[in-house]
């Protein structure tokens, strides 16, 4: 008995653990990709007839914070399970978006319906065979091939072989529903103390907080710092170290954040690392720096520290990071700094100011920040469709946007009117998202008027915008400047400007000239941020960017700008060819 | 007569396995493990030498050759501050991990009082556990240069004007780096060592008490000449680890502005090859590292060997 014991045991070890391995790959793998359970729909039918199908749960990657876990747990969620029968589920995914994209990619686990935020990362998905084509849908969706007609063309230029693989968030846009500036967030109580200066150049900025600081050395018993940038993001050193290019004219944020710059004037892509506007924003950090002024913190502070300091009202202004003061603002109120809160104020560049041009506001023809698409992973694709043409229907898009008509607004002379239910919302994220509002953006919000003449978001409303986003403090500021709203000195001193063709631009991540573009990238980022800290004195600024801008130049980066024009050239005969 | 030379080592063989049979078989999963995970995926190293693409078959790709190691080494000088910052840091913690434990694990020896040893040690080992985020927001929490406490603190207090930028000067970088690691290691590192001195007879150091040797002289001719051969042990297994850094520890504390000599190798592969989507050429630097530290162990285990006497292999 006992050699029998002896002779079992090995083997009884050895089985243990082989079961043990395959059991644990097969659970806890946490895929994203595959739908929940009770997904055994045969996919019959075409209608919205949600009693003929089984439930069918989508699970969504998110980086909002929010309590629901499920859509059908908000008003808007249910509307869409009843008619449907489908639910989404939220998972949320801290952390780089980008990287997780280009992981889910290698290792096939995407999910049925994936959020990408550029077109290179679009483009790999696309090429690697991740996406559905819509091209089919598209003849048996009218409403969506009538909201999106301007877009499509652009959307199917993106792809690798002028199919449609994808939709997008926030486009179209109508200019007067989105003044997209992004400048500096400005504690309003610095402003009052030193008498509502009308802060443009980068000088007056200067002064201006060099002065703040000496009047609040602390504030709520810490050191006043004054200003933030979260440079630690992904987006940051990349994205808004260098924006100051598009605070003036010529140049418009068309082309993203990599290796170029759409020259909107001329019609033609620039180098980015190498342009003037670009250069005096460094310099305008690395003075600020040098004063004391910039958080030294900037360079590890993500986002969210970010907001944690602006929070606190610790900090006297923030660069470009201006799209959350809203929240930021009811917090301070709530907190009992109502004189803390946060305006966003223009800025130019020396050069800038002296060129006295109209400042180029993107109006976005397409946006791949939201780009939106099926997966091959998507078990009902055509469910999605389905869903995704009633959501670009007039049905649709009031109910996502505007809300329930009789709850969220009635309808006066012909006109949505906000209720107070709606009105709260706006200031309360909870109640916000209990309606579902924000929840469904990858169904395609849109920035345009609904058939009564108002924005299908209300709260875009040009006319009552600032009364419902703005707290009396806020408005009162604006007043107090001589703006007549929040866009006033905006509107005045720019003009829109269509991205077109430009925002769908994009290189093969895999090409020689793709991997130069992203060698570009790279030397940029790490050089911006030694301009930034090194230079003591305007001449060591100068002399450094000079032997920087030297060791750039061996990059040959001439040849990536030749390839983005000449893509351009090319895509300008295609488009046509798509509409 | 070759033939009957053959036929016995066999049946020797033979012999030995079916003997030992139930050790073979309780090492049969490590092996398979082994095999499965480092062994196959080693087939994955033809992405070096293609334009290698997701979704696309191999079939149907382009055979290019070296060109991405050319890429790497004359094409680009990242190679040069790549080298420079993972030899120094990684150099620097092996030798400061290793002596931090050995001086740990001596010292701990000593204690008289068992119980407090033992809870000292228990507590050195709990930063083992805590996981490289974790200690990086403890990390901005303490030495943030406007926000950490330490620092303002030091500002508070008047004995500095400004912060120390410890987690974004370059010039911090390393020492940095090195003392959080070792830090974190040490309680770990230290029980290889404890247990070596655990194995030290106890006659030789009744014998030295009875030569009148007081407890730094037991310490220095007994308990370190004991522990040197475990020192040399994991002085050669870690050489081969050389060039591999810790990704997550990297990953959090790599910034714009430390990158100089913060970026290392492994956060290099990273992002070209995971976050560029540019598999070829991470693999490619990938197989480099690996030749590297292979050459590097064999060569500390060889001067180990001719120096000391000792060896793995």
């Amino acid at each position: 008995m006992k050699e029998l014991w002896k002779m079992m045991l090995p083997v009884v070890v050895v089985l243990s653990l082989v079961t043990l391995v395959a059991c644990s790959s097969e659970s806890g793998s946490g895929s994203d990709s595959a739908p929940s359970a009770a997904t055994q729909n045969d996919g019959q039918g075409d209608s919205g007839n949600a009693g003929t199908k089984e439930e069918y749960v989508i699970k969504l990657l998110t980086e909002a914070t929010m309590k629901q876990k499920r859509s059908d747990e908000t008003e808007i969620g249910k509307i869409i399970k009843e008619k449907f029968n489908m639910v989404f589920e939220y998972v949320q995914t801290p952390g780089n978006k980008a990287d997780k994209l280009n992981l889910m990619l290698a290792g096939g686990d995407y999910p049925e319906i994936v959020s990408i935020s550029d077109n290179v990362t679009f483009d790999k998905y696309a090429r690697a065979g991740a996406l559905v084509a819509l091209d089919d849908f598209l003849k048996n969706a009218p409403e969506f091939a009538e909201r999106y007609k301007e877009q499509i063309p652009l959307w199917k230029l993106a792809g690798p072989d002028g199919k449609l693989f994808k939709w997008e968030g926030d486009v179209p846009v109508d200019f007067q529903n989105n003044v997209e500036v992004n400048d500096i967030g400005v504690r309003i109580d610095a402003l009052q103390q030193q008498g509502w200066p009308n802060l443009v150049s980068t000088d007056d900025y200067i002064q201006f907080l060099k002065q703040a600081l000496k009047d609040n050395p602390t504030t709520n018993g810490q050191k006043t710092i004054g200003m933030v940038v979260p440079f630690a993001e992904p987006w940051g050193m990349q994205g808004v170290s260098g924006a100051m290019y598009e605070k003036g004219g010529r140049y418009s944020p068309a082309a993203g954040n990599l290796g170029v710059l759409w020259n909107d004037t001329d019609r033609k892509f620039e180098d980015y690392m190498r342009n003037e506007y670009v250069k005096e924003g460094l310099e305008f950090f690395n003075r600020l720096y040098r004063e004391g002024i910039l958080d030294k913190d900037s360079f590890t502070d993500k986002a969210d520290q970010v907001m944690e300091k602006l929070n606190s009202g610790r900090a006297l202004s923030v660069w470009y990071l201006v799209w959350g003061l809203s929240e930021t603002n009811q917090g301070l109120i709530k907190a009992g700094n109502p004189e803390m809160q946060y305006i966003n104020m223009p800025i130019r560049s020396m050069k800038q100011v002296e060129r006295n041009e109209k400042r180029l506001i993107r109006v976005e023809d397409s946006r791949s920040h939201a780009t939106f698409a099926i997966t091959k992973n998507a078990k009902h694709p055509e469910r999605i469709q389905e869903l995704l043409a009633w959501a670009a229907s007039e049905e649709g898009r009031l109910l996502l946007q505007s809300g329930i008509e009789g709850k969220h607004y009635t309808i006066q002379d012909g006109k949505r009117v906000p209720t107070e239910t709606y009105l709260s919302a706006l200031k309360d994220t909870e109640l916000y998202q209990q309606i579902g509002f924000g929840m469904f953006t990858f169904l395609g919000n849109v920035l345009t008027n609904a058939s009564d003449g108002l924005p299908y978001s209300l709260s875009l409303d040009p006319t009552i915008r600032d009364d419902l986003s703005l707290t009396p403090e806020t408005k009162d500021a604006y007043h107090q400047l001589g703006w007549a709203n929040s866009k006033d000195y905006f509107l005045k001193t720019g003009e829109s400007a269509h991205t077109g063709i430009v925002g769908a631009i994009s290189l093969d991540a895999t090409s020689e000239v793709g991997a130069l573009q992203q060698k570009m990238v790279d030397f940029r980022v790490k050089n911006s941020a030694k301009l930034i800290v090194e230079p003591k004195t305007d001449e060591q600024f100068e002399s450094l960017y000079q032997s920087i801008i030297s060791e750039y130049a061996k990059l040959e980066p001439e040849e990536v700008v030749d390839e983005y024009n000449r893509l351009y050239q090319e895509k300008l005969e295609q488009v046509e060819q798509l509409k | 007569m070759g033939n009957t030379i053959v036929q016995v080592r066999k049946s020797k063989l033979v012999t030995t396995l079916v003997k030992q049979r139930y050790l073979f078989l309780m090492l049969l999963p490590a092996i398979v493990l082994v095999f499965l995970f480092s062994y196959i995926p080693l087939a994955g190293w033809i992405i070096a030498f293609v334009n290698y693409r997701p979704g696309i078959g191999f079939s149907s790709l382009q055979w290019t050759g070296l060109q991405q190691f050319t890429n790497f080494f004359a094409k680009s000088n990242d190679y040069i501050y790549l080298l420079r910052n993972t030899l120094a840091m990684n150099i620097g913690s092996l030798i400061t991990n290793l002596v931090t434990a050995f001086i740990f694990a001596l010292l701990i020896n000593e204690i008289r009082v068992r119980i407090f040893g033992k809870l000292i040690q228990t507590v050195t080992f709990f930063p083992f556990f805590i996981s490289w985020v974790i200690i990086y927001s403890f990390s901005s929490s303490l030495f943030a240069t406007s926000a950490g406490a330490i620092n303002e603190t030091l500002v508070g207090w008047g004995i500095v004007e400004e912060g120390f930028n410890f987690l974004g000067d370059p010039k911090y970088a390393w020492v940095f780096m090195i003392a959080l690691g070792a830090w974190k290691y040490l309680g770990y590192n230290s029980v290889i060592f404890i247990s070596s001195i655990a194995s030290i007879s106890n006659e030789y150091y009744e014998a030295a008490e009875i030569d009148g040797a007081n407890r730094f002289q037991r310490a220095w001719y007994i308990t370190i000449p004991s522990m040197i051969p475990t020192l040399i042990v994991l002085l050669i297994l870690n050489s081969g680890w050389i060039l591999n850094s810790n990704f997550e520890q990297f990953y959090l504390f790599t910034n714009p502005t430390n990158w100089e000599r913060m970026e290392v190798l492994d956060i290099y592969i990273y992002k070209y090859g995971l976050q560029l989507l540019n598999f070829p050429y991470a693999t490619a630097v990938g197989i480099m590292k690996t030749f590297v530290s292979l050459i590097l162990i064999i060569a500390v285990n060889s001067i180990s060997k001719k120096a000391t006497g000792r060896a793995i292999f």
